[in-house]
């Protein structure tokens, strides 16, 4: 339990506030160092909000000019290729200078210098001023003293906040201190809004993103329906046919497998996608031995590299099964390489018995052969069957990386 | 020739219907055209670009035309208004159907994937318009 007579401990002591004084000494006195806080708290609330920057921009410079009981005001954005500062906010200037004017960026500006010192700069007497020089916009609005402090966030400065007068006096270290105050809140809403920025873009990066990963799962899909479809039309042994479908669908699979993670779902590299593909092959099939090489990534629209990884596909699978049964596994060599320009050559070759005499693959009657040749003539590519002297087939295809124009 | 398009067919002769079918993918192109000649029509042509189908249109009898939305060049949303111009009758069939939200009129869309029935289905619907 808690002794009443204790409260007064845990009470704030407050101050009763000065009476306000009204002589002249006292505007520069604490009066006005009280007026200032609660202009910058104001501030602060409404930076806290969230308001548009420029907005907040437009209120700054009207609250600092009544703080500092001056007649004008201006943010300057810096800006990087003219080397100049441009006026992003004003109060008390000509019309149509927001936006329009702007000061030198160097260091001979009082601005200039307090960007990239970051030192807040104060010239009480312009007229006079030795160590910068007056830049045109001030002279031409009559300003006899100046205050700089740079506006700047976590990251690089943003520019430059600055306090003009036309009327005799002097700006102190407190109007510092108030100004680099106002100054601070700024940074931070500039910071936030920069952030904000980068956020909203990887966001709108993003739903991109998922469109297009969409559109290529539901296109993906009509690609396996319509494979299901086409071997749906003809004969054989259902055990074969549902392998062969399941190769198909796992050509397809992998693309997507390949993409994911990948920022760039429109293009895919041929050879670790086809690297993979002939893993999955050799890893379930126990009478094909199967080898695959490629030097170099190549790198090519993903729906062509589908389509160049289903032709591969078929033509393994045919090589498995047609090649040789007589002499244990069977060997296929799968070679990828880059050819000059945008080209790809890709041969398919196996150790097999070899094609017979007149095959032709335009006149070939499976499913699969047939899907070969569609896909070979979609691509404006070329398919050669050649018969090495070694023994075995070998498939060369000759394969333009992009779609041609019209 | 453009105008023969325009004269109704007798129902009961589908075998008359002449299609012409733009997909990119030439494994769904195979799939539909097969589905398109066992019900009984004609494919005119298989194309995968605009230009082409523009072609085949000039060349010949077309009673409708299938539409994939995005081919390797670009869409066919153009194409399709031209198609609408000229009275040639066409269905949109994609994976992506928010580029045609503000086509006028709203025209038949397949949304991918689709079956062999809806797509027949939907062919002949556009074909009793």
């Amino acid at each position: 339990m808690l002794p009443t007579d204790q409260s007064d401990e845990t009470e704030p002591v407050v101050e009763t506030p000065p009476v306000p004084q009204r002589s002249p000494a006292a505007e520069h006195g604490s009066n006005d160092r009280l007026r200032q806080q609660s202009l910058l708290s104001a501030l602060g609330v409404i930076a806290l909000r969230g308001v548009p920057l420029q907005d907040l921009l437009n209120e700054a410079v009207r609250v600092c000019a009544d703080g500092l009981n001056a007649e004008l005001c201006k943010v300057l954005e810096y800006q990087l290729q003219e080397n100049r500062l441009l006026m992003k906010a004003g109060f008390g200037w000509h019309e149509g200078l927001v936006g329009v004017g702007s000061v030198g960026a160097d260091m001979g500006s009082p601005s200039g210098y307090a960007l990239h010192t970051g030192k807040p700069v104060i010239s009480n007497h312009l007229e006079n001023e030795e160590r910068f020089r007056t830049p045109e916009l001030l002279l031409v609005h009559g300003v006899r003293r100046a205050i700089n402090v740079i506006l700047q966030g976590d990251g690089t400065p943003y520019g430059v906040l600055e306090v003009d007068s036309r009327s005799p006096g002097e700006f102190n270290e407190d109007d510092i201190t108030f100004l680099q105050g106002a100054a601070n809140i700024l940074g931070m809403a500039i910071e936030r809004q920069r952030r904000e920025g980068a956020l909203q873009a990887a966001l709108d990066y993003h739903k991109v993103l998922v469109n297009e990963i969409n559109h290529r799962v539901k296109n993906s899909l009509q690609l396996v329906a319509a494979m299901i479809n086409l071997r749906a039309g003809t004969a054989g042994d259902p055990a074969d046919v549902l392998r062969q479908a399941s190769s198909r669908i796992a050509v397809i699979a992998l693309a997507h497998e390949r993409l994911t993670g990948s920022f760039d779902v429109a293009h895919i590299d041929l050879a670790l996608y086809l690297g993979s593909i002939c893993k999955d092959v050799e890893d379930q099939t126990t009478d094909c031995d199967l080898e695959f090489t490629a030097p170099v990534p190549i790198v090519m629209p993903t729906d062509r590299a589908v389509r160049v990884a289903l032709i591969v596909n078929e033509l393994v699978m045919n090589a498995c099964k047609h090649a040789s049964r007589a002499e244990g596994a069977v060997r296929v060599w799968v070679t990828l390489m880059p050819k000059e320009p945008d080209r790809l050559n890709l041969t398919v070759r196996d150790n097999g018995k070899g094609l017979p005499r007149g095959f032709d693959i335009a006149n070939a009657r499976t499913m699969g052969l047939r899907v070969v040749t569609v896909l070979v003539q979609q691509m404006g590519a070329e398919l050669r069957v050649e018969r090495p002297s070694a023994g075995g087939t070998e498939f060369v295809l000759d394969c333009p990386l992009q779609a041609s124009p019209d | 020739m453009l105008g023969h398009s325009n004269t109704r067919q007798p129902e009961g002769a589908p075998g008359r219907w002449r299609i012409l079918i733009v997909e990119d993918d030439p494994i769904i192109a195979l799939d539909l055209s097969s589905i398109v000649t066992s019900a009984g029509m004609v494919v005119v042509g298989t194309v995968s670009t605009t230009l082409a189908a523009q072609k085949v249109i000039e060349d010949n009898v077309v009673d409708a035309v299938v539409l994939d939305i995005r081919l390797e060049h670009g869409n066919t949303i153009e194409f399709a208004k031209e198609l609408h111009t000229r009275k040639v009758r066409f269905l949109f069939q994609t994976a992506d159907p928010r580029l045609i939200a503000e086509f006028s009129p709203p025209p038949i869309v397949l949304a991918k994937p689709f079956s062999p029935e809806r797509f027949i289905t939907a062919l002949r619907e556009l074909l009793s318009e």
